[in-house]
C-alpha cells in the first residue's frame, strides 16, 4: 500500500467562547498523501491551514470525518497514545523552531529519543551524520540561544527526522527566516525528499511552495484546488502557483 | 499628573507581574510589624534574664531586615524582567529614559502606598491575633500585652520606604544602562547556562562539615553557647555555598552520566534544574536556612516548655529546701510544729550534713582543688562539683547498710556520663572507689549545673575534716570548711491557696525562731511559678518567631512557583508537541516540583540533626538533663513544620500547575 495519509470529509468547528457563535475552521476536507510524495499546502491565513496540521499532528481532533495515516484512524486514540503515536511516527518543523532554550543542541535532537526511551548510544553514529548533511556538527554542544535563524531550523530537522518519522510536517518552515536561509533549508527538504521522506508542508509562501512536488489550496476550509510539478522546474512552478493564486483572490 | 495616570493603569493592567511583587511586599512589611513589635514588648523586660532574651530578639529582628532587603530586591529583578518588553515599548513609542524614570517613580509610590497601608494594617491584625490566640490556647505569655506602639510603626514605614527607594535605584539604574531594542527583546534572551564551580561547592562543603564538627564535639555547655553562633554561621555560609555552587556541580555530573541523563524520568528535570538552580538557588538556600530557625527556636523554646517539671524536679526534689552552715535542728523543731498546730502533714524529710560543693580541676581521675572566686569560664570544661558526706550520714539518707573498712576506701555516685576510672585523686590523695552508687538521684545533694557533680562517700566526720583543712590552708579558702546542713521536706497539702499560706506562715515562723542564724529558705511552688512563667515566656516568643519565620517561608515558595511556573510553561507545551504525553508532563512536573521542595527540607532537618546534640547541651544550663524528652518534642516540631510546609507545597503548586497548564 502506497498511501500514507488519507483525510476523509474532516471538518472542524470551534464553539466561541460567546454563545452560539461557532466558527467552520475547516468545512469538508478530502485528501491523500502516498509516500515519497512533497506536499505543500498554501492558504491564506485563516483558511484553516493550520487546523489542518494540527489535525494530523493529532494535537487536535475534528469534528467529523475520518483520519488515517498508515492506515491507523487518528479520530479515535486517546491522548496518551496521540502523544506515543506523535514520537514514533511523526516528525516536526515549526515556524518559531520550538527549541528548549535549557539544554545543548545535542541534546534537542536527541529529545524524541529519550522520549521514545530509546538507546542513545545506538543513535549517536545517526546523530553524527544527520550534523554532518545538515552542517551543525559544530553546533552540537552550543545552546539553542546562540545560534541564529538557520541554524536552529536545521537542529529543528534533525531533531524531527532523528527518528525516522513516516511523515515529516513542516508549519511555514521558512516564516522566521531571511530568503538566503529559506533557500538552504528548502534544499535540505529537497534532498530529504529525494532519500524517500515523506513530507507535508503548510506554508504562505509560494516560493516555498514551488519546491514541492504537488501544492493543495485550501480556502474557506475546503481543498480548492492542487497542483503538481511534473517535470516543470521550480522557476516554472512557481510561476503557475502565483496564478493559480491570483485567481483565488476575491474579486 | 499624567505620569501618575499611566503609572496607575500600568498597575492595574500588569497585573500578573504587581500581584505578586506587592504581595510579597505587603508580607515583608506584615512581618517586619510583627518583629519589631514583638522585639519592642515591654513584657520581655519582666522576664528572667530579660537581657539575653532582647538582645537575642533584637538579632532575630535584624536578620529578619536583612532577608527583607535581600527579598525584595530578588522580587524587584524578577520584576524588571517581566516588565522589559513593557518599559521597550514605551521606550520605541517615543518615551525617552527621562520619562521612564518619572513613570517607574510613580509607579513605585503607588506601589508604596498599597504596601504601607495593607502591610502595616495586616501585620498589626496579625500579631494582634496570634498574641490573642497563643495567649488563650496554651495559657502561656501573659506578660506580653499587644500595644500599638507608634514609634515603631513609624520605624517600619521609614523601613519600607527606604526598601522601595532602593528598589526604584536598581529601576532606574536597569533603565539607564539598556537600549530600547535590547528592551523589547529582554524576554527572548536566552540565559546562560550555569558554570560548575568545583571551588565554591568545596569550600561550602567544608565549612558547612566545620559548622557540623563544632556543634558535633563542644563539651560543655557553656562553650557551646559561644561556638553556637560560630556553628551557624559556619553552617548557613556552608548551606549558601552548597545550594549554589555544589547542586550545580552535583546536577553536572549527573549529566555527565549518559545512562542516567538521557532517561526519561531524569533527562527534564536535571536539565531544568541546572537552569532552576541557577535563578532560584538563593532563594532555596533561605527556605533552608528559615525552616532550621523555625525547627530550632520551636522545638528549643517547646523543649524548656515542657521541659520545665524536669527542671523543678531537679531543683527540689522536696517541697521545701533549708540550706545553711550551721546545725538545722532549732528549725526542723519548729517546721514540725508549726506543722502539728495547723494540721498538717510533714512527710520524707531528710536532715543531711555534708561539705560545701567543692569547685575542682578534673583531669581523667585526678582532681585539684580550685578557688571559686578565681574561676575562669575558660576552664570550665573541665571543672567538677565535690561534695563529701560520710557513710553514717549517707546510710541514713539512703537507708542503706553499707560499710568501709579500710580508710582509703570510698562510695561515689556521679553525674558525668561516663566516669570509668577505679580510683579518684583529691590532691594527691588516692582513693578507691569500692562501689559507684546511684541511691542519691532525689536529694538536694545534686545542683542543676552544666558541671558534673561528684558526690564522694567516706568513712566518717572525722577523714572529711581532715582532707578539707589540708586542701583549705589560706584564710581566703577558710569559708570552704564550714559545713552544709540541709533540711527538706514535703508538705501534704494538694490545695494550691492552702499550701501557698502555709509556706508563707512557716516561713514567717522561722524567721522569728532563728535568731542570728544564716539560713536560706526555698520552696518548690514559687519556684515552679517562676519556671512556668520563664519557659512559658520563652516558648510564647519561640511560637511567634516560628511562625514570622514560616510565613517567611511561604512567601518565597509562593514566589518561586509563580515566576518559575510562567518561565516553565513554553517548555512544557514544547514537550508535548514533541511527544510527550499530558501524564508524563504532569509526573514530570510533579517530580520537579517535589526535588525542589523537598531539598531545602531535607537540609533542614539535616542541620537540626546536627545541631541536636549542642541544643541538648545548652538546655543543661536552664537545667533540663531529660534528652529523651527534648528528643520527642524536635520530632513533634519537625512532623508538625513538615505537614504545614506540605500544605504550602500543596497550595503553591496548584498556582505552578494552573499557571503551566494554561
Amino acid at each position: 500500500m502506497n498511501e500514507l495519509l488519507k483525510i476523509e470529509h474532516a471538518r472542524k468547528v470551534y464553539q466561541s467562547r460567546f454563545k452560539g457563535v461557532q466558527v467552520e475552521a475547516l468545512k469538508d476536507i478530502q485528501l491523500e498523501v502516498n509516500k515519497g510524495e512533497y506536499t505543500a499546502i498554501m492558504g491564506e491565513s485563516g483558511s484553516g491551514k493550520s487546523t489542518l496540521l494540527n489535525m494530523i499532528a493529532t494535537l487536535d481532533k475534528p469534528t467529523s470525518g475520518k483520519l488515517y495515516l498508515n492506515g491507523d484512524d487518528l479520530t479515535q486514540i486517546k491522548e496518551k497514545v496521540a502523544a506515543a503515536f506523535r514520537r514514533e511516527h511523526l516528525g516536526f518543523v515549526f515556524q518559531d523552531f520550538n527549541l528548549l532554550d535549557t539544554i545543548s543542541v545535542k541534546d534537542n535532537i536527541l529529545l524524541p529519543l529519550v522520549l521514545s526511551r530509546k538507546s542513545i548510544k545506538a543513535a549517536k553514529p545517526k546523530l553524527q551524520e544527520l550534523a554532518e548533511k545538515l552542517e551543525i556538527t559544530t553546533l552540537l554542544e552550543k545552546y539553542p540561544y546562540e545560534l541564529s535563524g538557520g541554524q536552529k531550523q536545521r537542529v529543528a530537522v534533525a531533531r524531527a527526522i532523528i527518528t525516522d518519522p513516516a511523515l515529516l510536517l513542516a508549519d511555514e518552515p521558512t516564516g522566521a527566516l531571511d530568503s538566503k536561509t529559506s533557500d538552504q533549508l528548502l534544499d535540505i527538504f529537497e534532498q530529504l525528499n529525494q532519500n524517500g521522506q515523506t513530507i507535508l508542508m503548510v506554508t504562505h509562501s509560494s516560493l516555498a511552495a514551488s519546491r514541492a512536488k504537488r501544492v493543495l489550496f485550501i480556502k474557506d476550509g475546503i481543498v480548492y484546488h492542487q497542483l503538481y510539478r511534473g517535470e516543470l522546474d521550480a522557476k516554472a512552478f512557481l510561476e503557475k502557483i502565483n496564478m493559480t493564486m491570483a485567481s483565488l483572490l476575491p474579486r | 499628573m499624567f505620569y501618575a495616570k499611566l503609572a496607575f493603569q500600568n498597575i492595574r493592567k500588569n497585573k500578573q507581574a504587581f500581584v505578586p511583587f506587592l504581595l510579597s511586599m505587603i508580607f515583608l512589611t506584615a512581618l517586619n510589624t510583627l518583629m519589631l513589635m514583638v522585639a519592642n514588648d515591654p513584657g520581655l523586660a519582666k522576664l528572667q534574664g530579660a537581657e539575653a532574651i532582647t538582645q537575642l530578639f533584637g538579632f532575630g529582628s535584624v536578620i529578619v531586615l536583612i532577608f527583607s532587603v535581600v527579598f525584595a530586591t530578588y522580587t524587584e529583578t524578577i520584576l524588571n524582567k517581566q516588565r522589559k518588553n513593557e518599559l521597550g515599548l514605551y521606550n520605541v513609542l517615543g518615551m525617552g529614559k527621562r520619562e521612564l524614570y518619572k513613570l517607574t517613580f510613580f509607579e513605585k509610590v503607588i506601589n508604596l502606598v498599597i504596601t504601607i497601608v495593607l502591610g502595616v494594617t495586616s501585620g498589626v491584625i496579625f500579631s494582634r491575633l496570634a498574641y490573642l490566640i497563643i495567649k488563650k490556647l496554651m495559657g502561656i505569655g501573659s506578660e506580653f500585652k499587644f500595644t500599638l506602639n507608634t514609634s515603631i510603626l513609624t520605624l517600619t514605614i521609614l523601613f519600607i520606604a527606604g526598601v522601595y527607594a532602593w528598589l526604584y535605584l536598581i529601576n532606574a539604574f536597569n533603565i539607564f544602562k539598556s537600549d530600547p531594542i535590547e528592551l523589547l527583546h529582554a524576554d527572548q534572551k536566552g540565559e546562560k547556562e550555569p558554570k560548575a564551580k568545583w571551588f565554591l561547592a568545596l569550600v561550602g562543603l567544608v565549612t558547612l562539615a566545620w559548622g557540623y564538627w563544632i556543634a558535633l564535639t563542644i563539651k560543655s555547655p557553656v562553650s557551646a553557647v559561644t561556638n553556637f553562633f560560630i556553628a551557624v554561621l559556619l553552617v548557613i555560609i556552608g548551606t549558601y555555598l552548597i545550594f549554589t555552587a555544589g547542586s550545580i556541580v552535583v546536577l553536572k555530573l549527573l549529566r555527565k552520566n549518559e545512562n542516567y541523563y538521557y532517561n526519561v524520568k531524569h533527562f527534564i528535570p536535571v536539565s531544568g534544574m541546572i537552569y532552576r538552580m541557577k535563578q532560584n538557588a538563593v532563594g532555596l538556600a533561605s527556605i533552608c536556612i528559615l525552616s532550621t530557625m523555625v525547627l530550632v527556636t520551636v522545638s528549643t523554646t517547646a523543649g524548656l516548655f515542657f521541659g520545665a517539671n524536669d527542671q523543678v524536679q531537679q531543683m527540689f526534689p522536696r517541697d521545701i529546701m533549708i540550706n545553711s552552715a550551721e546545725p538545722l535542728t532549732k528549725l526542723k523543731q519548729v517546721a514540725k510544729n508549726y506543722a502539728t498546730k495547723e494540721d498538717v502533714k510533714l512527710s520524707d524529710m531528710q536532715y543531711i550534713r555534708t561539705s560545701q560543693s567543692l569547685l575542682f580541676t578534673k583531669k581523667a581521675n585526678d582532681f585539684k582543688a580550685a578557688d571559686r572566686m578565681n574561676y575562669s569560664v575558660s576552664n570550665v570544661d573541665k571543672a567538677a562539683n565535690v561534695v563529701l558526706i560520710s557513710l553514717s550520714e549517707y546510710n541514713t539518707l539512703t537507708k542503706d547498710s553499707l560499710s568501709l573498712t579500710k580508710p582509703n576506701e570510698i562510695f561515689m555516685y556521679t553525674t558525668a556520663q561516663n566516669y570509668s576510672e577505679k580510683t579518684m585523686i583529691l590532691n594527691g590523695h588516692k582513693y578507691q572507689i569500692k562501689q559507684q552508687v546511684n541511691k542519691l538521684k532525689d536529694t538536694g545533694l545534686l545542683n542543676v549545673s552544666p558541671v558534673d557533680s561528684y558526690i564522694v562517700v567516706m568513712k566518717d566526720q572525722k577523714q572529711i575534716e581532715g582532707l578539707l583543712k589540708e586542701l583549705y590552708k589560706t584564710k581566703e579558702t577558710a569559708a570552704y570548711l564550714a559545713p552544709a546542713y540541709q533540711l527538706n521536706f514535703n508538705i501534704e497539702l494538694k490545695d494550691q491557696a492552702k499550701r501557698k499560706a502555709f509556706i508563707r506562715g512557716l516561713s514567717k515562723e522561722f524567721a522569728k525562731t532563728a535568731d542570728k542564724q544564716g539560713y536560706s529558705f526555698q520552696d518548690k511552688d514559687s519556684y515552679r511559678a517562676s519556671v512556668k512563667r520563664f519557659d512559658g515566656g520563652f516558648f510564647f516568643l519561640g511560637i511567634i518567631l516560628g511562625i514570622a519565620f514560616l510565613l517567611a517561608t511561604t512567601l518565597i515558595i509562593y514566589y518561586k512557583q509563580v515566576s518559575e511556573g510562567m518561565d516553565d510553561r513554553k517548555r512544557f507545551v514544547i514537550l508535548q508537541k514533541v511527544g510527550m504525553d499530558e501524564a508524563e508532563v504532569k509526573r514530570v512536573i510533579h517530580s520537579q516540583i517535589m526535588m525542589v521542595f523537598i531539598f531545602p527540607l531535607a537540609f533542614a532537618m539535616l542541620h537540626v540533626a546536627f545541631a541536636f546534640p549542642l541544643i541538648k547541651k545548652m538546655l543543661v544550663l536552664f537545667g533540663i538533663t531529660n534528652w529523651q524528652l527534648f528528643l520527642v518534642v524536635t520530632l513533634v516540631v519537625a512532623l508538625i513544620f513538615s505537614i504545614l510546609y506540605y500544605v504550602v507545597y500543596q497550595l503553591t503548586a496548584r498556582v505552578y500547575y494552573r499557571l503551566v497548564e494554561r
